[in-house]
């Protein structure tokens, strides 16, 4: 089964005043996706359209080669869900609400869900609405890892997470991918984590998709050059942008595959100093307006 | 049903079984008591409306999570329909049966066939104006809510003598159709839309170039407006289906319904209240001035819907003196109302029926204004000082209110 | 102000070898060594550059103890710290002496490598011409 776990074709929203897309997006099978950007951006909006909560304005979404809407259900029953605003308040304890959902799921393994449920501190008798913040979202995972899902759609899972949390959610994630032709799709703030974990990434900014690739490849291509003008102005080349200049000192993000450090010398610059970008400082200068 | 509908339908925690028992013992009071030619008790008229209100209202609750279930819209929006339509429908019609089985073999049936039918039409429609609109329409529950009062509203104007028996058919059957028309044709839009971005917590938004209260307050304004038209759209609603209602006094029936929706008000207020509590208190205000002013914030939401409500009783010619004199004991209730709110304590609602039914029957007694000035006073007092120890020391107001919660997106 | 002293006493990167101090010391030696800051200027307190740099005091702190031992800078008693006399060449020194040191591990590897000096020449030769590319 080669065929990739999700195909965006031209997908475009609108909600209210924001408009998502047109937006194609392949995510290959077998892959950890890290889906970041600036707050607004429409990932949320995304996940939800993946997910078949609401409906694109156009274009076509397949998940596990199963064409959304149509297949709704059949995509249902393979995806994954979670989300910071998922509430099982209505279900009153914990047990009650996992009694409920595990009843839809034919692949529902009750040990895992035991297992899950002690590694997360969560006992079955507990009240939903004592639940602190954190430990809803725990309850949430719990029920999206108990089943034997083929793609894992998380939006901001770690939030209100403790770190002992966030370290065996990565856990459990990597021991998810280990079963074959699993992906996930993770949504997050903390770049750093992701930065580990993922080997894919997407940046969405303002409805768009600025950039899709390998993380390595990504972080590899891009460096950030200290350097000191000679020539007085500074030449304006593709690929390389002014990230900070003061008097005759510029601070340059420079784009490996469209021009190198060779251009720069011959453009007037004397170089003082490269150095590599983490995802999160790489983040920061893609999206800066 | 099929199966995965039934899963659906059938989740229903224990406490529900016993508000369940208890509309089956509303319904059958109410026919039991209709079949004898007995006075009904107004109270148990709202219960069934809020069955269908209640069941959608739980149901909204879990369809974010039904959403993400292997189960197709078209399932969903059955298993609503068999929550808040086919539920009701249900147990109406076995209590009805249940009711005329006992009358008539103590042998004191007095009432006709075609009157007994209009009873069941009226029923039917009263319980299931509003969950028929909503799956149908696939709708919610608040923009049903609203659509039903408001064409109830325009067919009371139109037609406001006493309606005979053909009435209540007629709203029967129309009901029924509707029931069946939202079986066979849901429409799934209430599905299909997006999830709504979620609301800031109270003050912010519209109200960018208010400070300080009126921010905070502002809303108030609106709802009252909505509180004052419910409250005029239930009683006419309720004159409407069920014609026996229409032989027993306004003011009994206005005071029970209205006021008693009136005596709630401070609810909505103070829920909001209860999801900002701990903003507001890190506001340099003292608690009592926080008290006082949210005291008489809800307070003036009531006397502004009560205004509303007395200009209708007089347009309709109905006598509101008598009426009036219910004011103090709905403000002080108010005041009550509020702290139970804060400390969470939603079970309140349950209170409405109890303040109708000591309330409703006492309004003609002589001495009563008198007693409800002195209760009033009282019980704003009680309900003032309740409401301090909330904010100031109760633990409650800082836990999140169970329906809405609050979440890292700020709702 | 915060911008340039940024991109002089910069770059710091979680990414670049070396710890965030480190860091901070090669950048303050490399201004220095060029002739950029010379001897007698003044530079940013320790809260300004950590401020500036988004460092904590301590790293600030411990960069400034360790150019102080190098004698790049001296620091005053409630005026600060400043560029130290001769503090140019000593940089430069200290870079010779790296470089020579770095020869004589080369010289070392081409010994248990079996070169001959000839050969070593020549692989030097390329060397040199390799890292005048940028």
């Amino acid at each position: 089964m080669s065929e990739p776990a999700i195909v965006m074709t031209g997908v475009t929203a609108r909600r209210g005043a924001f408009q998502l897309g047109p937006l194609d997006w392949t995510v290959p099978r077998g892959s950890v996706v890290a889906f970041i950007g600036p707050n607004g951006a429409g990932k949320t909006t995304t996940l939800d359209l993946l997910m078949g909560l609401g409906r694109p304005d156009a274009g076509g979404i397949e998940m596990t080669g199963l064409r959304q809407p149509v297949d709704e259900v059949a995509v249902k029953a393979k995806v994954a869900y979670v989300n910071p605003d998922l509430n099982y308040i209505a279900w009153g304890r914990v047990g009650r609400a996992i009694d409920f959902i595990s009843g839809f799921y034919p692949d529902w393994s009750s040990a895992r869900c035991e297992r899950l449920l002690a590694d997360f501190d969560l006992d079955r008798g507990q009240r939903i609405s004592a639940l602190s913040f954190g430990a809803r979202i725990k309850l949430s995972l719990v029920m999206a890892l108990s089943r034997d899902a083929e793609i894992l759609l998380l939006d901001e899972p770690t939030v209100g997470l403790d770190v002992t949390a966030r370290q065996k959610l990565f856990s459990e994630i990597l021991e998810f991918m280990q079963r074959e032709g699993r992906t996930v799709v993770i949504s997050s703030h903390q770049l750093t984590d992701l930065e580990r974990l993922a080997d894919q990434v997407a940046i969405l900014d303002g409805g768009r998709l600025l950039t899709m690739g390998r993380m390595d490849e990504l972080v590899d291509r891009y460096v950030q050059i200290d350097a000191r003008l000679t020539a007085g102005a500074l030449p304006a080349m593709d690929g390389v942008r002014l990230m900070a200049r003061d008097a005759d000192r510029v601070r340059l993000l420079l784009d490996r595959t469209l021009a190198d450090e060779a251009d720069l010398s011959r453009g007037g610059l004397e170089i003082l100093a490269r150095t590599p970008l983490t995802l999160e400082d790489l983040f920061v200068a893609l999206v800066a307006k | 049903m099929s199966a995965t509908v039934r899963r659906l339908v059938c989740d229903v925690p224990l406490r529900w079984l016993l508000v369940i028992a208890l509309e089956a013992t509303a319904i059958l009071i109410v026919d039991v008591a209709w079949l004898l030619g007995l006075i009904i008790p107004r109270v148990t008229l709202g219960l069934l409306v809020g069955m269908g209100v209640m069941a959608l209202g739980q149901a909204s609750l879990k369809l974010p999570i039904w959403r993400l279930l292997p189960v197709s819209r078209r399932q969903i929006a059955r298993a609503r329909w068999w929550l808040s339509v086919g539920g009701p429908l249900a147990l109406l019609v076995a209590g009805l049966a249940v009711a005329l089985a006992v009358v008539e073999a103590m042998g004191w049936l007095r009432a006709a066939p075609v009157q007994i039918a209009a009873l069941l039409g009226g029923e039917c429609a009263l319980a299931l104006a509003i969950p028929v609109i909503s799956v149908a329409g696939g709708l919610s529950v608040r923009t049903a809510a609203g659509i039903t009062l408001l064409w109830a509203a325009i067919l009371a104007a139109l037609a406001f003598s006493r309606p005979g028996p053909f009435f209540g058919l007629a709203a029967g059957a129309v009901a029924l159709a509707g029931a069946a028309a939202a079986y066979l044709f849901p429409r799934t839009a209430l599905l299909d839309a997006p999830a709504p971005p979620p609301r800031r917590q109270a003050g912010a938004g519209r109200g960018q170039h208010m400070k300080g209260w009126a921010a905070l307050l502002r809303p108030l304004l609106i709802y009252a407006a909505v509180l004052a038209v419910s409250s005029i759209g239930f009683f006419v609603v309720m004159r409407m289906a069920i014609h026996q209602i229409s032989q027993l006094r306004d003011v009994s029936v206005a005071a029970a319904t209205g006021m008693g929706m009136l005596a709630l008000a401070p609810m909505i207020f103070g829920a909001r209240i209860r999801q900002s509590a701990r903003s507001l208190r890190l506001v340099p205000v003292s608690g009592l001035a926080l008290s006082s002013i949210l005291v008489g914030a809800a307070a003036s939401v009531q006397l502004l819907a009560f205004a509303t409500f007395c200009v209708f009783c007089r347009l309709s010619h109905g006598p509101a003196d008598q009426a009036l004199a219910l004011l103090p004991l709905v403000i002080g209730a108010g005041a009550w109302v509020l702290g139970l709110t804060l400390r969470g304590w939603w079970q309140a609602i349950y209170l409405w029926p109890v303040f109708a039914l000591i309330s409703a029957p006492l309004v003609d007694w002589p001495p009563f204004a008198a007693v409800s000035v002195a209760l009033g006073a009282a019980s704003l007092a009680a309900g003032w000082w309740w409401t301090h120890f909330e904010l100031t020391r109760g633990s409650h107001v800082y836990r999140p209110w169970p329906t809405s919660v609050a979440t890292w997106r700020g709702r | 102000m915060q911008r340039s002293n940024q991109l002089i006493f910069g770059p710091i990167s979680a990414a670049a070898p070396g710890a965030l101090y480190e860091q901070v010391v090669v950048a303050v030696k490399r201004e220095v060594a060029a002739g950029r800051l010379n001897a007698g200027d003044a530079l940013p307190s320790l809260r300004t550059l950590a401020a500036d740099l988004r460092v904590s005091l301590i790293t600030a702190k411990r960069a400034y103890d360790d150019l102080e031992r190098d004698g790049v800078i001296y620091s005053r008693q409630g005026l600060g710290a400043f560029v130290a006399d001769g503090a140019a060449q000593r940089v430069r020194r200290e870079q010779r002496s790296q470089a020579q040191l770095a020869l004589r591990t080369a010289a070392h590897a081409a010994q248990v490598a079996g070169l001959s000096e000839d050969e070593l020449l020549a692989m030097l030769k390329t060397e040199i011409t390799g890292a005048k590319k940028p």
